[in-house]
């Protein structure tokens, strides 16, 4: 059973007649018991893309998805519960039948049997795809439920809102880690549905990588321990919780995402945990002003699971009329202050890039090169250069490069979310 | 259990009022504790309680026990600071002590030692040395930026056009007994005391620094302080 800690990094000192709380939580859970093994039952689903246009390089993509979705299902440990759904305009369960089969020597054979026979045809509706999963999921409320959806193309075969409906019944019901299988598929429609299902999404420029991304999501749903874990957050009465968002490994913003526990307690669903990860979030808080020398709590952090709260950490505020002190940044705010407005900066200037607003997107794509050097962010640097061509890093100033591969592009918009931690580069 | 906090709530927690937030159980000289987190404790410079002999922290006179403000000296008994622009004359300490002024100039051998590959060229001709006063107590040092509404009191970009400082780069402060500290408040290339540019000082950390004192910011710019005889 994981175990869970938290740090607070803020300037708790305000101005006079100050009500804004801004600091940065770091929560870490660490395995008390030792054993990498997951202390709740693991229930995967892999949904594989299998419309007609995966037949599409003379069947380079339906034959590397077989052999990702076979690699995927060898990686799982025994006793992991599985199923396999085919996603076309419909979504159909492959194997098994239905339900979930138990993961052995003898079972993995037969999923894979299955695997290679299945025959992309038809079209794309995820909606069906996701309904389908969540079928299977709501029959084991006390695992950790976890899947992969592969897709190379747009939701073409149903309307948006129908997606979004899809999306809105899957919440809380499994996470689900997306994956765009070439270039033709849209980032925007994935990045919707990892999000709201708290997984992460990024492209396959290649099918030949699949592979080995396969192994690797699973490996990681299998480190998991613990679901549903909440951040429990109290904030005094008059209080508004203005964002809570994940910061580090990516950035999420959570806020919309808040349960009320009653008047003054929110929860903000987190997903599962392994016994051995940390991740950073950041809240701004706006509590009613107090006077010069007080001190009040802005919020207390509190980590639910299982019904029961921790209290892990205290946000504080203490009213001065020291500037020095009001006036202070702190390090760690500033920092993923400065990673959010680089994920703005990058989807702001692609957006102008793909408009055709070329003096635009190189004014943004600019000050993304100048912050992702200035914090050290050294993948979003490669990412960028691909894009744009740096003549001088500090000061931001860059050209639009003329010839861009449509996966470059993709990558640096779904990878413009993820972050560095303090300290690491500059 | 529950604790009744400062503003009447009820609160279900020992420490805080679960309604408002409030401190509980903490009375004005034991907010010092407020240092626990490993920064700059606020309330350290409050004079001792005991025994309900209070002082002023900086000039000594009695304070009485529920005054936010020395009424000699305009002291702040909370945050330990004076009243910003407080007239020398009120403050007996910083009496004896003469006005510096900062020196503001070009340095090319600070330029030499810490621009690396960047294609900065100095302004030609190299801006003259210019004189700022140090008035008030707090020295802004950075560029203006009027679209951030950053006005600072030593603005590099009219005495040195140094594009490497930043907005809010530095600050120079007078402490209640006169002396002079430096801050880098977070800037993007650091503050300098030696022209090598070996180590940036820390930022956030006050240093104490005196007339003959002198630090380097930004690609070329050099500050000297100097007593105005």
């Amino acid at each position: 059973m994981a175990n869970f800690s938290a740090e607070v990094f803020q300037n708790e000192y305000l101005p006079a007649g100050g009500e804004t709380v801004d600091a940065v939580i770091t929560v870490t859970a660490s395995d008390v018991e030792g054993g990498g093994a997951p202390t709740q039952g693991l229930v995967e689903v892999i949904i594989v893309d299998m419309s007609g246009s995966m037949n599409e390089g003379r069947g380079a993509k339906i034959r590397a998805a077989r052999e990702a979705t076979a690699a995927a299902v060898d990686t799982l440990a025994d006793g992991v519960e599985f199923a396999i759904i085919a996603g076309t305009d419909t979504a159909t369960q492959i194997f098994p039948r239905d339900g979930t089969a138990v993961a052995s020597s003898a079972t993995r054979r037969d999923a894979k049997a299955v695997v290679k026979r299945i025959r992309a045809d038809g079209g794309t509706a995820m909606g069906t795809w996701l309904r389908a999963a969540a079928r299977i999921f709501e029959t084991r409320p006390n695992s950790i439920r976890h899947s992969i959806l592969l897709t190379d193309g747009k939701n073409q075969h149903e309307p948006p809102e129908e997606l979004r409906a899809a999306i809105d019944s899957c919440v809380g019901l499994f996470q689900c880690d997306c994956r765009g299988l070439g270039v033709d598929w849209n980032v925007a429609e994935l990045r919707e549905v990892s999000q709201a299902l708290l997984g992460t999404v990024d492209i396959i420029p290649d099918p030949t990588d699949m592979e080995q991304e396969f192994r690797e999501i699973i490996g990681s749903a299998m480190k998991k321990q613990v679901a549903d874990v909440a951040l429990r957050l109290w904030s005094p009465k008059g209080a508004t919780i203005v964002f809570l968002k994940q910061v580090s490994p990516d950035i999420d913003n959570l806020t919309p995402k808040a349960v009320v526990v009653d008047a003054l307690t929110d929860d903000f669903p987190l997903g599962a945990w392994s016994g051995d990860e940390s991740r950073d979030y950041h809240l701004r808080v706006r509590i009613p002003s107090g006077n010069v020398g007080d001190e009040r709590l802005g919020a207390r952090v509190m980590l639910a699971l299982d019904g029961q709260a921790e209290p892990i950490a205290l946000v504080r505020a203490i009213w001065t009329d020291d500037e020095n002190l009001s006036t202070r940044i702190n390090r760690e705010v500033a920092h993923y202050t400065g990673q959010a407005e680089l994920a703005g900066a990058i989807h702001e200037g692609l957006a102008a890039r793909a408009a055709g607003d070329d003096d635009t997107a190189t004014m943004k794509l600019g000050r993304a090169v100048q912050l992702a050097h200035e914090t050290g962010n050294v993948d979003s640097v490669r990412l960028l250069q691909k894009v744009v061509d740096v003549d001088d890093p500090k000061t931001g100033t860059v050209r639009l490069r003329k010839e861009v591969h449509d996966a470059d592009a993709m990558a640096l918009d779904v990878r413009s979310t993820r972050t560095v931690r303090v300290g690491k580069g500059s | 259990m529950t604790t009744t906090c400062g503003n009447g709530h009820e609160s279900t927690w020992p420490d805080w009022c679960s309604t408002c937030g409030e401190r509980i159980g903490a009375d004005p000289g034991d907010s010092a504790n407020a240092g626990d987190s490993g920064r700059v404790p606020a309330v350290s410079a409050v004079a001792p309680t005991a025994g309900g002999a209070q002082t002023c922290g900086n000039c000594g006179v009695a304070r009485h026990e529920h005054d936010v403000f020395c009424e000699s000296c305009g002291y702040d008994f909370a945050s330990g600071s004076l009243p910003q622009g407080a007239d020398d004359s009120t403050t007996s300490n910083a009496d004896s002590l003469l006005p510096m002024h900062a020196k503001v100039s070009v340095d090319p051998a600070f330029f030499t030692a810490s621009v690396g590959d960047v294609e900065l060229t100095m302004p030609d001709p190299v801006p003259e040395t210019e004189i700022v006063p140090l008035s008030g107590t707090r020295v802004l040092i950075g560029r203006q930026s009027t679209s951030r509404g950053i006005f600072p009191e030593i603005d590099v970009r009219a005495l040195t056009d140094d594009p490497a400082v930043s907005s809010r780069h530095a600050m120079l402060e007078r402490a209640a007994d006169g002396a002079w500290t430096l801050t880098d408040l977070g800037s993007t290339n650091g503050t300098f005391l030696t022209s090598a540019a070996d180590e940036a000082i820390e930022v956030g950390t006050s240093l104490p620094i005196a007339a003959g004192g002198a630090f380097y910011i930004g690609a070329w710019t050099r500050i000297d302080l100097a007593e105005t005889a």
